[in-house]
Parts: C-alpha cells; sequence; structure tokens
C-alpha cells in the first residue's frame, strides 16, 4: 500500500483508535495494541517497521523505575515523609496542605505520578480525619502538586520520557530547563487555594494535637530494605544525571537499579514483576506502533509542513501554539498519545526553523503544555483519576465539574506563567 | 448429605425494621458472626454481618486496602462516631446483601466449599426454597457439629 491510500486508511485507523480510547469503554492498552495489529493487516507498515517505532528506552525506563518503586513502597517511606512532615508544621491545617503538596511534587519529580499520590493520598485522607476537616483542598492541592512536580523532570512525568527518549535530551536538559519555572508554578497556584480555603481553615487544639500523636517512626515498616531503597534510588538518580555525559540511555540506569535493588532486597520476582502497570507499558506499545505507521503513511510529516506554514517559521508563535494547545488538549484526553503523534510533527518542523538545535525550545513548550495541562480536569491525568476514585470512596466525590470550574483556570493561569517564562528564555 | 440435613432449620431471624443495635443484641446472645434478616412473608432480605458493619465503620482507605498499615496512626474517634450513628439505623440500610444462597437440595460439600470461598465475611449461608422464603441458615458450625461427639451443641446457624 501506497501513496494516499495508505495516508486515509492509516489515518482513519489512528483516529478511530484515538476515539476508542476516549471513551474508556475497554481497556486502553487493548484498544491500542488492536490499532497497531490492524495497521499492520491492512498493510499500511510491516510489522517489522511497526517494531522498529518502539521506542525500548522509554518502555524499559518505565519498567525499571516501576520495580524499584514496588519494592521501595514496601518500606513505608513515603508515608513516614507525609506524617513527618505534618508534624513538623505543629498539626496546623494549611501547613500541611503546603507541605504534603510538596513532599507530592518532590517525589512525583523522582518517581511517578500515579505511584506518588497511590501512596500520599490515603495518609492525607487519614491526617485530614483525625483533623476532622474536608479532604477535598488537601487532595486538589495534591493533584496539581503531581503534575506540576512531575513537569521538573525527565522521569517526573511519561510525556518528558517520551520527549527526552526520543530527542535525546538529557536528565539535566530537563532540571534546568524545567524545573525552576515548575517551582515558582507551584508558589503560584498554592495563593489561589490559600485564599478560596487556607485562611478559613479552623481546627480544634484537641484535633491538631492528634496530628502530634502520629508516630511516624512506626511507619517505617522494613528498616534494612527503607536503607537498601534509599541507596538505589539516590545511585539511580545520581546515573541519571551523569548518563548523558556517560554516553549511556536512561533505561539502563533504571534497569540495573530494578535488578539490583531486587536481588538486594531479596523479594519475590513473580510478585514483584507483577506489580509493574503493564497496563500502561503495553499502551505505550500500542501507541508507538500506531504513530510511527501514521508517520511512514506520510500524515505527521504534511501536518509538521502544516504547522511550519502556520507560524511562518516564527519560533514565538510556534512555541505558544504548541504550549497552548498542548495543555487544552491535555487537559480534556490522554496527554501520553497526544504527545507520541507531536512528537515526530515538531521533528518534522526543524527545517523550517533552521535545524535540530533551533526547535530545541518548542520541546520545553511541549512538556510543559502537555504536564501542566493535565491539571484541567479529573480525567486529564491518570493520577487526578487515582486521587478521584480514593475521594469517591469516602464520600467525598471530586466532580467533573466543579473541580474543572476551579483546575481549568488555575492551569490556564500556570500556562500563562509558562508562557512568560518561555518567552523570557528563548524567543 | 444435603443441606437440608445439617442446617439450622428453625433459626433466629431480624426484623429489617428493627434498630442495629437491638439486633446486635440477638447476634451477641447467639455467639454469631451474622443472621439473615426476613421481610413480612418471611423471604431472604439480607444478612446482619458482624464483619460488613466492622467494614462500614473503618474509613473507606482502610477498607480499601490503599491503607494497610496504620501502626504510625492515633485512634480516630470517627470509627466510635460511625458505629454510634450506626447503631441507630434500621438494620435494612447496613445488613449486606451479598451473601450466599443455597437451595436445601445443594450439598454439604458445595455449602462448605462456598462459605470457605467467602473468608470471613458471612459465615452463615442462607437455605432458600423456590419462592425465596428463608427455609434455614447453614453455617460453619453447622458442618463442624458433623464430628460424632459435637451432634448436640445447642445452635449451629442459630436456632431459637
Amino acid at each position: 500500500m501506497t501513496g494516499t491510500t495508505a495516508l486515509v486508511v492509516a489515518t482513519g485507523i489512528f483516529v478511530a483508535t484515538y476515539i476508542a480510547i476516549m471513551t474508556e469503554k475497554v481497556n486502553r492498552a487493548v484498544i491500542a495494541i488492536l490499532g497497531a495489529a490492524i495497521m499492520i493487516f491492512a498493510g499500511v507498515q510491516s510489522q517489522a517497521d511497526a517494531f522498529k517505532g518502539i521506542d525500548l528506552n522509554t518502555i524499559f525506563l518505565l519498567v525499571g523505575m516501576m520495580v524499584i518503586v514496588a519494592i521501595a513502597r514496601q518500606s513505608g517511606v513515603f508515608q513516614f515523609l507525609a506524617i513527618w512532615s505534618a508534624k513538623k508544621v505543629g498539626g496546623r491545617p494549611w501547613p500541611i496542605l503546603v507541605v504534603l503538596a510538596v513532599v507530592t511534587a518532590v517525589l512525583s519529580a523522582l518517581l511517578d505520578n500515579v505511584t506518588t499520590v497511590l501512596l500520599v493520598a490515603p495518609v492525607t485522607m487519614l491526617i485530614a480525619d483525625a483533623l476532622k476537616v474536608s479532604a477535598y483542598p488537601f487532595l486538589f492541592a495534591q493533584i496539581f502538586a503531581c503534575n506540576i512536580g512531575g513537569a521538573a523532570t525527565l522521569i517526573g512525568d511519561p510525556p518528558n520520557i517520551l520527549i527526552g527518549s526520543a530527542v535525546g535530551l538529557s536528565f539535566m536538559d530537563f532540571v534546568v530547563h524545567l524545573a525552576p519555572v515548575t517551582v515558582v508554578i507551584f508558589l503560584a497556584t498554592l495563593l489561589p487555594l490559600y485564599l478560596i480555603w487556607g485562611r478559613k481553615m479552623k481546627v480544634e487544639e484537641e484535633d491538631r494535637e492528634r496530628i502530634m500523636e502520629f508516630r511516624e517512626a512506626d511507619a517505617i515498616s522494613d528498616r534494612a530494605l527503607l536503607w537498601k531503597s534509599i541507596a538505589v534510588l539516590g545511585a539511580v538518580i545520581a546515573g541519571f544525571i551523569v548518563a548523558h555525559s556517560l554516553h549511556l540511555e536512561p533505561a539502563i540506569i533504571a534497569l540495573t537499579g530494578a535488578v539490583v535493588l531486587l536481588w538486594w532486597s531479596g523479594k519475590d520476582f513473580h510478585h514483584t514483576f507483577g506489580e509493574v502497570e503493564w497496563v500502561t507499558i503495553f499502551f505505550f506499545v500500542g501507541l508507538f506502533m500506531l504513530v510511527h505507521g501514521l508517520e511512514k503513511a506520510g500524515l505527521l510529516g504534511i501536518l509538521a509542513g502544516q504547522l511550519a506554514d502556520l507560524t511562518r517559521g516564527n519560533l514565538f508563535l510556534a512555541g505558544m501554539v504548541i504550549m497552548w494547545g498542548s495543555a487544552v488538549f491535555s487537559a480534556l484526553v490522554d496527554n501520553i498519545p497526544f504527545v507520541a503523534a507531536m512528537i515526530p510533527i515538531i521533528k518534522g518542523m526543524g527545517p523550517s526553523f533552521g535545524g535540530d538545535e533551533a526547535i530545541r525550545p518548542l520541546w520545553w513548550a511541549l512538556a510543559l503544555g502537555a504536564c501542566l495541562g493535565g491539571n484541567g480536569s479529573v480525567i486529564g491525568a491518570s493520577a487526578n483519576l487515582i486521587v478521584a476514585g480514593f475521594a469517591e470512596r469516602a464520600g467525598q466525590p471530586i466532580r467533573f465539574l466543579p473541580f474543572m470550574l476551579l483546575a481549568f483556570p488555575l492551569m490556564l493561569f500556570s500556562i500563562a506563567i509558562a508562557s512568560l517564562y518561555w518567552w523570557l528564555r528563548y524567543a | 448429605m444435603k443441606a437440608r440435613d445439617i442446617m439450622t432449620s428453625n433459626a433466629v431471624v431480624l426484623d429489617r425494621n428493627q434498630s442495629v443495635r437491638d439486633a446486635l443484641r440477638i447476634v451477641a446472645a447467639h455467639r454469631l458472626h451474622d443472621l439473615p434478616v426476613v421481610d413480612e412473608a418471611g423471604r431472604i432480605v439480607g444478612m446482619l454481618s458482624t464483619f460488613d458493619l466492622l467494614r462500614q465503620a473503618l474509613p473507606s482507605y482502610i477498607v480499601s486496602g490503599d491503607l494497610k498499615d496504620v501502626a504510625f496512626a492515633p485512634d480516630l474517634s470517627t470509627v466510635y462516631e460511625r458505629l454510634e450513628e450506626m447503631g441507630k439505623r434500621p438494620v435494612s440500610e447496613v445488613m449486606t446483601t451479598d451473601f450466599e444462597r443455597v437451595s436445601p437440595e445443594t450439598t454439604v460439600l458445595e455449602a462448605a466449599t462456598l462459605l470457605f470461598r467467602r473468608g470471613h465475611r458471612t459465615h452463615n449461608a442462607a437455605v432458600v426454597d423456590g419462592e425465596g422464603r428463608l427455609v434455614g441458615v447453614i453455617g460453619l458450625w453447622d458442618i463442624l457439629k458433623q464430628m460424632d461427639s459435637l451432634r448436640d451443641l445447642p445452635y449451629g446457624g442459630g436456632a431459637r
């Protein structure tokens, strides 16, 4: 199959797959793999071509980090951090909200967002119960914190992993270009939250004291495992930092850390590998094959040309279109397939702008837009859905519209700050 | 052997309109884990399960397993508040509708397997006829009583 037919067939399969993913009726990994398989059966690309599209650096980086976290979390270190910080601020509700958001943001920058909220949100709800206050403001702040923190590093959020791996950007590139603005955005986001909730938060003295009765040391269930986990996680992050200068890719560092911790901790192999989120992994595999098919059929090249024409080689305009477009898009649909498709498009814009080096700022625009955009609605990011699930079960559901009424403007506010930063630094 | 051969046929039953507090007195008096709840026509509508009451008193994030270890936490007053509040409600609002139903013709092997698979959630299965009327209860004790020397035990599924 060649030319226009391939283009139409590939686009049709991709759009249908995309819609099927958005309806969330069937598991997204199943849909993505099925779409990719249909593309091969239809003759858009061969299996060998499709497999070339699979970015194994992304896949194994994710698997490696998932294994490390699956083991490290058993030590109770994440609960320890949450409780310790809540006590440090004397059990007062607004400062607790702030420190728990800081813990969430920092952990999200170093681990994946879903794991972070999975560990911090239940402790948060326990703390809110002990304080006899609503957990909603705390959970709301944590959703924002995890998506903002995730935007700060290469490994913080899947869009960044995708971009970093495809473009060959290093861990330190992300830290240098994205971390400063995420700190500003984080602090700026707390201000409206303080005005809405913080200044009205009042608790009884006895409830405040109950927080001080928490024994954070008892949260550590396995001291030996704690130190082994910290050692391996620290070594892996140090490895990410020096990887680029040693011509190493992040995936091999994460995988090495994973097997070392697996062997050192003596944890069960079957059980630990079972904790890897295979749905996410196979979703990526399917998407990579789909996007490669689109690229091969020529659609992404055409879109790249149109986006270059539209912005007439103006870097500022291109950056703003990409950032704001990604933000609004990511708020409403999964940002992973969007970013996967955007990467070849932006790469294709390189020649019109004068080479790969010239379009580098566009990657930061894409990363900021896609990661921060996830804050715009409950369905904007997987971590949001996890938190919403907790809240739902606790009888304080995070409803779609009320959440969006506050979250969407707040997300646009963060994108405005990101735009200002981007303009000052790159345009 | 069939369920009908070993079930407790004159089982104590609860009225769905009585308060949980009053109902639990009856459950406790018979040293049972759960008792069937019936409507005016004698049809089974639910089971008051002590395990399920505990589930309802605990915070959702503990029940869901998201927070497995709470060794670091102080006692939580909301649990007592919830228990207190629960006691005032009618049985119909807190009973579980997720329990095993067997027919009088079900084999004891099958009934025992169903109860075993269920774990702690309910220790008794309701034995119902074709119209959904409760004809007996078959519980762990009804099965363990099959040991020779225990046949004379006064209660299995809670005899009146």
